[in-house]
């Protein structure tokens, strides 16, 4: 044995040095997955992506357009100034408003509504306070919801402290009618009656009002917490933040899996899986459960599992070998569910399994780095370092590179914004693109509906039309 | 891309170092794997904010303190036999040095075991554990001698406690 520790110390470095690592991008991966499996609330449309560096959208079975001069988008309506440099900003919409809220150099947090289809203001720009940070702002029907973080010194240096403030406003008026603190980690859900908080400190969960703020139904942690809670999703939830299913599922320390009516707390079914692992990713659609994790202990391979939330049955999906991960699991269409894996060199597999019978229909190879994806009427948008739209049969319609964001748009398209700020809709069957417009400065975070695609920049919001 | 490219370099520069400082809380390559993965994925959710702190790499050794605990405690029955089991094998076997310091960490309390790795994996001197940990220095010194102590009694190597970094 070595005479002292600094030489024990050096070997333990040594070996340490020799550990494979992933890349960035995974971890950058990983990231995202985990902002979309924390952020329900805090995204307002389907699809947000930011991809790729060089502008162009490269078709892969069409020519290129001819070159022409793109003419404007139409405005509707003025422009909302802030009246300075926001340090952030970010819109949401809701039936026929939309929000605009933004933070000022001072710290203050100001939101405005208009009216989706003139622009014109619903009511004036209201300030909450000063913030540290200010983090989203996202509507429903029953109420606006801005995300903030009044002091970033006590930034918690784990994701279960509460520095978080939810601010709940009237859509209607703009009134604030109550707040709440929420830790980055817990899990936020909404239906008609209210929000509903599964604290991941603690394990509680508790539903609140959307007038009152008042406690509509709690359930205690118990001694066996839940460690994941999801909400129940369909075929028809094109919108993330809203699940026309009322039920949500959690998986307990030790792997307890628990339904739960979001409406009242009631307990309406439980079946036991193995017990979850740090990071897994669990999905709850069309009355199954599936997730990924590990075969056995810490350094045994990924896999997936489904569960039938009706019959309690569970089995794997989906064996992976010893060092690949799972990025991203997400339904693409009624009774599959697609996986996206990568190996120790972040070379990404899709795979799409037929649930019932545990099939594989198709596999392909996708971004390098890892990719996470997201479905509409059974096409599947890849999103990593590059975007690639599949359809429902797993063939790559069109790559895209280098836009700033994608959405879905209406029934059969995308919306494509350039990191130019030419908006552009993709037809999902062919990606056959028609140019709507050009505006004037780029603009990063839009949201849109099939008529309107609303833009905040540094200095000011403004409203476009998507029909000419 | 200028986030990804300032998170791609900054994980670049600083991924070798917070992986020495799991493996030294963890013992084990493929959890050290799992919390460096794991912590840069929380730096990039939160890169807007992170990139405008002082001490990043402080901030991503806080996470994986904090994971590194939970999975101790989830372990915690467990580790009079897990401190008995050699460690499995990384990409590159650990020599057998390696297997007994890690048999000997894995005895210690957390507190010791991070402070002997920020001192000796990463050459923090103890007025930079102090600031770290916001323990004082007489503190730090206590971690570290008490650290050596136990290492000493599991490797049955007498030199050990007198380590000659008190100097520092």
């Amino acid at each position: 044995m070595p005479a002292d520790l600094d030489d024990l110390f050096v070997g333990l470095a040594r070996a340490a040095d020799a550990v494979p690592l992933g890349a960035a991008e995974r971890a950058r991966c990983r990231g995202r997955q985990r902002n979309r499996n924390q952020a329900v609330l805090a995204a307002a449309v389907v699809l947000l992506v930011a991809v790729g560096v060089v502008a162009g959208l490269r078709p892969q079975r069409h020519d290129a357009q001819p070159v022409a001069p793109v003419r404007p988008l139409t405005e509707v309506g003025s422009p909302i100034e802030f009246g300075g440099k926001a340090s952030a900003a970010y819109s949401t919409i809701a039936g026929e408003r939309s929000f605009t809220a933004w933070r000022s150099a001072d710290g203050t947090v100001r939101v405005v509504a208009q009216d989706l289809h003139t622009a014109a203001v619903a009511w004036p720009a209201r300030s909450l306070g000063r913030f540290d940070d200010f983090a989203s702002v996202t509507a429903v029907p029953q109420a606006l919801l801005v995300f903030v973080v009044p002091d970033s010194d006590a930034v918690p240096l784990n994701d279960i402290y509460p520095d978080r403030e939810i601010h709940v406003l009237d859509p209607a008026t703009g009134r604030e009618r109550w707040k709440v603190k929420s830790a980055v980690a817990d899990s936020l859900l909404v239906n008609d009656r209210g929000l509903v908080r599964t604290e991941a400190g603690t394990g509680r969960t508790e539903a609140f009002d959307w007038s009152t703020g008042a406690t509509l139904w709690s359930v205690p942690a118990g001694a066996d917490r839940a460690q994941y809670t999801v909400g129940m999703r369909t075929a028809n939830d094109e919108d993330i933040t809203r699940q026309t299913d009322d039920r949500m599922v959690q998986v307990t320390k030790s792997g307890q899996v628990r339904v739960v009516d979001t409406t009242d707390g009631r307990l309406l079914k439980t079946t036991t899986i193995p017990a979850p692992g740090q990071g897994y990713t669990f999905i709850a659609y069309e009355g199954w459960l599936f997730n990924n994790e590990r075969s056995a202990g810490v350094t045994s391979p990924f896999r997936v599992r489904a569960t039938d939330l009706s019959s309690g049955n569970s089995s794997v999906l989906l064996d992976l070998p010893a060092g690949h991960e799972v990025g991203s699991l997400w339904p693409c269409g009624s009774g599959r569910l697609c996986v996206s894996e990568t190996d120790r060199d972040v070379n990404t597999t899709v795979r799409a399994i037929e649930v019932a019978g545990g099939q594989q229909l198709w596999q392909m190879a996708g971004p390098r780095g890892g990719a996470y994806g997201f479905s509409m009427r059974g096409y599947s948008m890849l999103a990593g370092n590059e975007a690639t739209l599949l359809d429902p049969s797993g063939r790559p319609v069109t790559a895209i590179t280098g836009s700033d964001s994608l959405h879905w748009l209406g029934d059969d398209g995308l919306l494509v914004v350039t990191k130019e700020g030419t908006v552009q809709k993709m037809r999902l069957s062919d990606g056959r693109t028609t140019t709507l417009g050009q505006m004037p400065v780029p603009a990063s975070m839009c949201v849109n509906t099939d008529t309107r695609i609303v833009c905040p920049s540094e200095t000011e919001v403004r409203t476009w039309s998507l029909t000419g | 891309m200028k986030d990804a490219d300032e998170f791609d370099n900054f994980y670049r520069d600083t991924s070798r170092r917070l992986a020495r400082y799991a493996y030294g809380l963890t013992g084990d390559p493929a959890d050290a794997q799992d919390l460096v993965q794991e912590a840069y994925a929380r730096a990039w959710q939160r890169w807007r904010q992170l990139s405008g702190y002082e001490d990043q790499e402080a901030w991503l050794r806080l996470v994986v303190n904090r994971l590194s605990a939970d999975r101790w405690r989830r372990l915690g029955v467990r580790r009079a036999r897990a401190a008995a089991e050699r460690p499995p094998l990384p990409a590159a076997p650990p020599s057998e040095d390696t297997v007994l310091l890690i048999r000997a960490l894995r005895t210690l309390p957390m507190v010791h075991r991070r402070a002997l790795a920020l001192h000796y994996l990463l050459d923090r001197s103890i007025a930079e554990i102090a600031a770290e940990t916001g323990a004082s220095t007489g503190t730090v010194k206590s971690w570290l001698s008490r650290g050596r102590t136990g290492l000493a009694a599991v490797l049955g190597d007498e030199r050990a406690p007198e380590g000659a970094r008190d100097a520092r």
